[in-house]
């Protein structure tokens, strides 16, 4: 059996994603990354309240232009929140903390795998634009959609989604923060 | 009769320090692992960016900056081309903690004085090495 060029690509691009979000979640959130799927995101996004969701969106410049939007459940973000700081339960985790965190967990995983990827040059993330709310839009992708580029993972064998849009221009300014949406 | 002369244990003198992340979580997980080394860590002082970081460095005595590089306002690498520029932080120790670990950034900062330089993400042990080699360096 032979793969094309692009699934080879592709399959290139989840793995070297796959392992910037678990060097993040092994160095700095004593928690385990495996792979995931788009059936096991689909369930979980089914399970989770709609409105207990948060995706962090980054946008880079440098060899390549684009975004990164991560989307997890927020029972999972608080959880690696409260690794992430130190705290005792989960229930510690403040709203702004929460907030926080999930756009630097966007931060560390675009970053590691940024430098992962490129290697040699130097590229510029601008501040993560946090934004809380429903799965919905997220479920229902397909192979032939054109849209960003999806690798599922799972953290503690929860799944959570990674989008990447290469080639996006004009990168948004700390300034353009879009209604419901936090910057910090 | 002579009097015996106590032999004094050497206490290294407690190190002051500058965090400037603009995720005030970063700052609190870099404290907090700073905290846990047990080394001789004086003040800790917090800044959100490049901007916010000279204005404590103005106001306050620092041993050493640990600076992130991409933040709103002002750049890491622009605080660092600033404190590069000033004769009385000439012996502060910097270190960056970055996600950008490539080697044209690791290029820029060896060009600006930088000591050491730390990838996010990083265990909360890699900041008792390094605060561990910055105060044997004392």
């Amino acid at each position: 059996m032979t793969s094309s060029p692009s699934s080879l690509l592709l399959a290139d691009f989840q793995a070297a994603l796959l392992s910037a979000v678990a060097e993040v979640a092994e160095n700095s959130l004593f928690a385990f990354a495996d792979a995931s799927d788009q059936t096991a995101f689909e369930s979980a996004a089914d399970q989770s309240g709609t409105d207990d969701w948060l995706d962090a969106r980054i946008r880079f410049t440098g060899p390549v232009d684009g975004q990164l939007t991560v989307a997890l459940p927020g029972a999972l973000a608080r959880r690696l929140c409260a690794a992430f700081a130190g705290a005792d339960s989960a229930d510690e985790v403040g709203e702004r903390d929460l907030i926080d965190f999930t756009g630097e967990l966007a931060n560390m995983v675009c970053g590691t795998w940024l430098t992962r990827t490129c290697q040699h040059d130097a590229f510029t993330l601008m501040p993560p634009i946090v934004q809380c709310g429903g799965p919905e839009r997220r479920v229902g992708g397909s192979p032939g959609d054109t849209g960003p580029a999806r690798v599922y993972v799972a953290i503690d064998d929860t799944p959570l989604l990674l989008e990447i849009d290469c080639g996006t221009a004009a990168p948004n300014g700390p300034g353009s923060v879009p209604g419901g949406a936090y910057a910090r | 009769m002579s009097t015996p002369v106590m032999a004094e244990a050497a206490t290294p003198a407690a190190i002051s320090i500058l965090v400037v992340d603009d995720s005030a979580m970063m700052r609190t997980m870099i404290k907090r692992a700073a905290a846990a080394t047990g080394l001789p860590i004086g003040q800790i002082y917090e800044a959100a960016d490049g901007q916010q970081a000279l204005a404590v460095l103005e106001r306050h005595h620092v041993d050493a900056l640990f600076t992130d590089i991409n933040m709103p306002v002002m750049t890491g690498i622009e605080l660092l081309r600033q404190v590069a520029g000033r004769e009385q932080w000439r012996d502060m120790v910097r270190v960056i903690i970055s996600t950008d670990g490539s080697e044209a950034r690791r290029n820029e900062a060896g060009a600006l004085d930088v000591r050491l330089y730390v990838e996010k993400p990083f265990r909360p042990e890699v900041m008792r090495d390094v605060l561990s080699e910055l105060t044997a360096a004392r």
